[in-house]
């Protein structure tokens, strides 16, 4: 080889070596950018505009922040952040708890435990619609077992979706049944994947169970509890087809939450451009949370 | 009772009050897909009945816009597949990458992975149904496979990245140094160490993708419809919600899914008698 | 967390127990291909474009959809129009109706629409005087009431197929055993519920006096009867909402009021739920769609059939109403579809008599006078089903030709406006409220005003 194609080839080779990750992450993250990039500006740049889909006879004014301020000045939309603050914190706590615990449950070797863990990821299989469904029919009086159990304790017969105080704990109870088998199925498979060292050392040592726990198997279990955070999370936050299936947002608007009503507003008021502007917010709040809870559970 | 056994009675009731949550509304289910429709909405809930297969019949038999149950489950089939089959290495690779490389803006790469998801669904909705509608691909199999696989790559992603995390990077070192490229090390050497985590994530992608219901609804209109839109049709209508139909479907669209998780976890276990590196 | 140490013996062991094997990689790759081969070949060989002309419509999952797939195949016969059916549940058919007009590439030929969607659907509905001119379809046998419906400024914007409305529905046998005439006002219709409901009367024979759909839509409906049977209206000449008014109140009150005689969960009724506790006797009242007449004269599974009294809403203290709260399924042609010709022949087969008498018979509610005089048909009705049938089917006439539209806000400017689903959501939502007892009836009206105002200022209807 000649003299400059040398010092090329060992420069390209010095330097393309920084380069190495792009070979694999490049693709990934090609595909989900250019796909996944313009409904976001889509949805951006209808915000800035008065977008009514019943009436496109006014075109497509130009609003500025309009849609932005109406909704910070929204009642509605407060409401809607509350409810949704609420049921997601419920939401999440009792699904993160519950999975963590049956991880560990199903973690230790049984028989039967096999058997187990595929039944009890059952849930998280059946189709949105019917699990809405499904719960549907046990809360109704008289019909459904959660009801009757629910008054043979309080001894009158009450409709949890239709009491303005009940629907939401109701709603989070369809979550935390569908779910949790997520947050186990994630956990568990940390579990699993756990090296066999620290544990022996800690049982040498005398550790009690909590200890462990404590400082051995959380901390290696970080990674798959904040994963598994985030998406639950989000995916509260973002709830709709339940909400859809079971409450419609009732009774008053004891369920509406953000998603139902950014629904409400884009497909039954016809405003679409408020509505990307809910939407657009909907991503700030959830950016906001996610980094805070990276931050939080990684510093830890 | 030694001290051994009173920790097994327990675990073995809390794994009993927990299957009873999980699947007593299951077993309700499936019961109720063979009740007759008349028995379905009785109140207090009949529960002596002579069984039928009438609501199966129902559905599976029932002329959907010309087009039978048969179709749709291959149309979820397809979908489900052909998605994973884009997402899985797509997300995967992107996930090795991220877990091995240290590189300015590691970070803001997999959190935009992640920030992919925080656009409530209804919004993307609208503006992916224009742009393959322009493209002419609307109830094609193309725009929905490529839509499911956008859906799945952040979960893949993300677990996978989770997993590879946890495999200390010394296993691929020793791989490179004995011979093997990059690559080599980790379909070699990671991936099977990993292989629990993968196949969970394998199940949940095709989960996902077989459940999901809003992308399904709006780009696709009868040919690549796939099962839970089609069923929605029989089970929420003007009539009322058909109870019986909704457990046939339930039933109906569960079990191909089921049967997958179960033949997919036990490389879960299989993965755990292997484990990582022991001593 | 380092290991330490890792055995480079102890890797080759992990290696061979774990690699992929030679086969196994290839029999993986195998099967992708295959998998890809016949995948592909598949969708290739999805249905190809039709030679002739395949026009598509989009239906909601109604009662009726089973009936029209029936008549499809005759429609093709006689025409050689080829006609695709896509259904799905009404809120996700409006959202994807609007949204696929925004793309303007003629998915749908014809869209079923409720009248009151008229205020989503006008900008994109396809007048219809030409055609009805040029086919010679006539529109005078049809419900005038129900025709105007879809007229839009002197245009035809859709037609009519189906009426649909409310009506009470009370249990005679029930009724008669205590001594209970049928109530006529909506006082009368209170007290005999509060005679019915245990709560209020322990010795009541049924635990429950009513049942209603409470949901947001269904709500905003009955108590809109309510206020116009008391005497209210909704606004004034300009617009200015004013049900926050006595009558308004009232109104609202009495919804708040039988909620306490009506089953727990009441404010989450659809359709199926006070149907379900009607048929069962489990109360003798309901107010509830036409479309439950069907299912309480069902021998097969109503307890009742035969044995209730079909009326018109109650009649408000002054003594006005009744005020029977109607509407229609009809059809609209998009403005975008590429086959309107061929789409208002599908739509002139859905009004023609034979299929009008067709769904007669099935026991929907068609808005053909003629269908329901002929005796015929009434013959072939107490014959299929019951003479009670028959009869009680009539009362559907009655709604056709005397009912009032409930998506009528501006009493001096008939006709449905696009916010209409807006206002009826927003404010329902205020009565839910009241309902579930978290805020007063007078509140709710006063808050649902305001909300309700400041949309119409919004969009330009309050100057």
């Amino acid at each position: 080889m000649d003299g400059p194609t040398t010092i090329f080839c060992g420069w390209a080779f010095m330097n393309l070596r920084r380069y190495e990750f792009l070979l694999y992450v490049g693709p990934g993250l090609a595909y989900f950018l250019s796909l996944g990039i313009f409904p976001l500006l889509f949805s951006i740049y209808i915000s800035f505009h008065l977008y009514q889909l019943n009436r496109p006879e006014l075109g497509n004014p130009f609003v500025g922040v309009a849609n932005y301020i109406n909704a910070i000045r929204d009642p509605l939309f407060h409401d809607a952040l509350f409810r949704s603050f609420l049921l997601t914190t419920e939401s999440v706590i009792l699904q993160m708890l519950l999975g963590l615990g049956l991880a560990l449950l199903l973690a230790t070797e049984f028989r039967g435990c096999g058997l187990t863990r595929s039944l009890l990821l059952m849930p998280m299989t059946l189709t949105p619609v019917v699990v809405g469904l499904l719960w549907r029919y046990q809360f109704q009086p008289g019909a459904g077992i959660l009801e009757w159990i629910a008054s043979m304790i309080t001894g009158k017969s009450f409709y949890v979706l239709g009491e303005p105080q009940l629907a939401l704990h109701a709603i989070v109870l369809t979550e935390v049944w569908h779910w949790t088998p997520f947050v186990m199925l994630i956990l568990l498979s940390g579990l699993l994947a756990m090296p066999v060292e620290p544990f022996e050392a800690a049982k040498i040592d005398g550790a009690s169970a909590i200890q462990t726990f404590r400082y051995i198997t959380f901390p290696l279990l970080k990674r798959s509890f904040l994963v598994a955070l985030l998406f639950r999370t989000t995916d509260s936050l973002l709830i709709f087809d339940k909400i859809l299936l079971l409450t419609e947002g009732g009774p008053g608007t004891a369920t509406q939450t953000l998603t139902y009503y950014n629904f409400l507003t884009a497909f039954s008021y016809w405003r679409v451009g408020y509505a990307a502007a809910i939407s657009i917010l909907t991503v700030i709040i959830l950016n906001i949370l996610s980094n805070l809870f990276i931050r939080l559970i990684w510093r830890k | 009772m030694s001290r051994k056994n009173l920790r097994l009675v327990l675990i073995y009731i809390l794994v009993a009050i927990t299957l009873i949550f999980f699947i007593f509304p299951i077993i309700w289910m499936v019961i109720t897909a063979f009740k007759p429709e008349a028995e379905t909405q009785r109140i207090p809930p009949a529960i002596i009945f002579s069984p039928t297969l009438n609501n199966f019949f129902r559905l599976l038999g029932a002329e959907v816009g010309s087009y039978h149950y048969g179709q749709f489950l291959f149309n979820s089939i397809v979908v489900a597949v052909f998605s994973t089959m884009i997402s899985i290495p797509l997300g995967t690779l992107a996930a090795y990458g991220l877990a091995r490389f240290s590189f300015r803006g590691n970070y803001s790469i997999a959190f935009s992975f992640l920030a992919g998801r925080f656009m409530p669904p209804i919004a993307t909705a609208i503006p992916l149904y224009l742009m393959f509608n322009t493209l002419g691909a609307i109830d094609k199999y193309h725009s929905i496979v490529t839509v499911h696989a956008l859906v799945e790559i952040p979960f893949v992603v993300w677990l996978m990245r989770g997993f590879f995390l946890e495999v200390p990077s010394d296993l691929d070192d020793s791989a490179m140094v004995d011979g093997c490229s990059r690559i080599g090390a980790l379909f070699r050497v990671i991936l099977p160490t990993v292989r629990p985590g993968l196949f969970a994530t394998i199940i949940f992608t095709v989960i996902v993708s077989w459940n999901e219901f809003l992308f399904a609804l709006i780009l696709t209109r009868v040919n690549t419809r796939t099962l839970p839109v089609a069923a929605t049709e029989f089970i929420v209508s003007f009539i009322g919600y058909d109870y019986g139909a909704m457990s046939a479907a339930g039933v109906v669209i569960g079990i191909p899914i089921i049967a997958f998780a179960l033949m997919v976890q036990k490389h879960l276990i299989k993965g755990m008698t292997l484990g990582a590196v022991r001593a | 967390m380092r290991n330490g140490f890792v055995d480079t013996s102890l890797l080759r062991t992990v290696t061979k127990h774990s690699a992929i094997t030679k086969m196994q990689a290839i029999a993986i790759v195998a099967i992708i291909v295959i998998a890809a081969i016949v995948g592909g070949s598949y969708y290739f060989m999805a249905p190809a474009p039709k030679k002739e002309v395949t026009i598509n419509i989009f239906v909601p999952t109604l009662p009726e959809l089973p009936v029209i797939k029936a008549a499809l195949p005759e429609f093709e016969k006689e025409t050689g129009i080829k006609v695709t059916v896509e259904a799905t549940e009404q809120t996700a058919l409006i959202a994807k109706a609007i949204v696929a007009f925004q793309g303007k590439t003629g998915a749908y030929d014809l869209v079923i629409s409720n009248a009151y969607g008229m205020g989503a659907y006008k900008p994109y509905a396809e007048p219809l005087d030409e055609y009805i001119q040029k086919y010679k379809f006539d529109k005078t046998r049809y419900f005038e009431r129900l025709m105007n419906f879809y007229n839009f400024d002197g245009k035809q914007l859709g037609l009519p197929i189906i009426v649909t409305g409310r009506l009470m529905f009370y249990n005679q046998e029930l009724l008669s055993k205590y001594n209970k005439s049928i109530p006529k006002t909506y006082d009368e219709v209170l007290q005999t519920a509060r005679f019915f409901t245990k709560k209020f009367n322990p010795n009541s024979p049924t635990e429950f006096g009513i049942a209603f759909g409470g949901i947001r839509f269904y709500l905003d409906i009955g108590w809109k009867a309510a206020l116009w049977a008391h005497g209210g209206e909704w606004s004034d000449r300009n617009w200015n909402p004013k049900f926050n008014s006595p009558e308004g109140v009232a109104a609202l009150q009495y919804f708040v009021d039988l909620a306490e005689c009506a089953p727990p969960g009441v404010a989450s009724f659809s359709i199926a739920e006070p149907t379900a506790y009607f048929i069962e006797g489990k109360v003798p009242i309901i107010e509830h769609w036409n479309s439950q007449i069907f299912h309480a004269e069902n021998k097969t599974k109503s307890k009742v059939a035969g044995k209730v009294v079909y009326a018109s809403m109650p009649i408000g203290p002054s003594g006005k109403g009744p005020y029977n709260p109607a509407s229609c399924w009809g059809a609209i042609i998009p403005t975008d579809s590429r086959h309107k010709e061929e789409a208002f022949q599908l739509l002139k087969f859905l009004c023609s008599e034979k299929f009008q008498k067709t769904i007669l018979l099935i026991g929907s509610m068609p808005v053909m006078p003629s269908v329901y005089q002929d005796p015929a048909n009434i013959a072939e009705l107490e014959k299929k089903y019951s003479p009670e049938y028959a009869k009680a089917v009539q009362y559907n006439v009655e709604l056709a030709k005397y009912g009032r539209p409930f998506f009528e806000l501006n009493p001096y400017q008939p006709g449905t406006i696009p916010e209409y689903m807006q206002i009826m959501d927003v404010e329902a939502a205020f009565f839910q409220k009241a309902l579930g007892k978290e805020i007063s009836a007078k509140e709710a009206c006063d808050a649902a005003v305001k909300a309700v105002a400041e949309i119409l200022r919004g969009a330009g209807y309050i100057k």
